[in-house]
């Protein structure tokens, strides 16, 4: 006998389950998760690294480093002895739920006020799947070109903050940060916006000061 | 892209189901694909062939439908975008505000057909 069977069900629902699930459990333990998203090599290692240096002291943190392969970043955020697990996506080109659940039972939450989950270096496939944070970041720096931004819109549209990194070498790369900025309010006015130098610490403070934030703003949720 | 991944994504779900059902075999598979899912479709086809070598679902016939874009803004404006342009599909053709993507970017298992 034959027989059609409706389904009807999305595909990212299933992520969007295992995320909201994620998210329990890291607000259980008083943790907040930040998804670091950007271009390959725009900075996301070491704007966690800086995070780490600067608040490391006063807050407890986590990193789950979604490298391809290796475990390059980790072993770098492993340096400043917080705890820090590798999240080898194999060919994958993004961080999916699924894979941050296998993750979480490593970290040793209940020693965790804040966890950062930098994901693979890719502006377009992280941006459907939620992975249970409380906060998106999404870094480009000025060397992907001042088109980037609006190249692709749809991950800037899904995030709470820009960072535009590498605003020492804007000029002999031939950037502006500030189109780039302008170019995320566009597309979503509501953005936070920062312009960074990790190398001459332009706009450290500030970065520092979102997380903070951030962390204050899931304390005082009910 | 990801093409493998959600591939084996739509296996996993439709197989629960065909198993659930009590399918001897699959001889359908529906699916809706957004077309701002940024899901290549030729790709996709052949990742859902090559992993359903050997299983029920070999041999199904895959049909994929596209839905299109749609957004909506606050000025009562519902429809599609002024053009397929990434960065129209943000902003109201109507009154040039920014509009809400409302429709295009999922990827639905609408039916499956099975044989029991
Ligand atoms: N000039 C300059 N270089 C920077 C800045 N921030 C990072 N870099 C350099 O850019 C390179 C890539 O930085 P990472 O932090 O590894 O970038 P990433 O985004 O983590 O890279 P992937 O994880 O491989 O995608 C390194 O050589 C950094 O030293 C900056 O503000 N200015
Ligand atoms: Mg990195
Ligand atoms: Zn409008």
């Amino acid at each position: 006998m034959h027989l059609t069977i409706p389904i009807g069900s999305d595909i990212f629902d299933a992520n969007r389950r295992h995320a909201n699930k994620n998210r329990k459990l890291f607000e259980s333990h008083g943790v907040t998760a930040i998804n670091i998203m950007g271009a390959i090599g725009s900075g996301k290692t070491t704007l966690i690294e800086l995070a780490i240096k600067h608040l490391g002291e006063q807050c407890r943190i986590g990193v789950i480093a979604g490298d391809v392969v290796a475990d390059i970043d980790a072993s770098r955020f492993k340096k400043y002895g917080v705890p820090t697990i590798a999240r080898n996506t194999g060919k994958e080109c993004h961080l999916d739920a699924h894979l941050v659940d296998h993750a979480i039972p490593k970290l040793p939450l209940t020693n965790l006020d804040l966890v950062f989950i930098e994901n693979v270096g890719n502006l377009i496939c992280p941006t459907d799947f939620e992975l249970g944070e409380h906060k998106r970041a999404v870094i480009v720096s000025v060397s992907e070109g001042d088109d980037i931004v609006s190249k692709h819109p749809m991950i800037f549209l899904s995030s709470d903050l820009v960072i535009v990194n590498k605003v020492d070498i804007s000029e002999f790369v031939g950037a502006d940060p500030d189109k780039m900025v302008n170019d995320a309010k566009t597309i979503k006015p509501n953005i936070t916006t920062l312009n960074t130098s990790a190398k001459t610490g332009d706009g450290i403070n500030a970065w520092i000061n979102w997380i903070k934030a951030c962390m204050q703003d899931n304390t005082v949720k009910p | 892209m990801h093409e493998y991944s959600i591939a084996t994504e739509i296996y996993d779900s439709a197989i629960r189901v065909a198993e659930e059902n009590h399918a001897t075999s699959v001889s359908a598979i529906e699916l809706e694909i957004g077309e701002l899912a940024m899901i290549n479709c030729d790709q996709l086809t052949f990742c859902i062939e090559s992993i359903v070598k050997g299983t029920l679902f070999e041999g199904a016939e895959l049909k994929i439908a596209e839905i299109k874009a749609e957004i909506r803004c606050g000025c009562g404006y519902t429809g599609k975008a002024a053009d397929d342009s990434m960065r129209s599909y943000l902003i109201c053709p109507q009154c040039n505000a920014p509009a809400e993507l409302i429709r295009g970017r999922e990827i639905i298992i609408r039916e499956i057909t099975i044989c029991t």
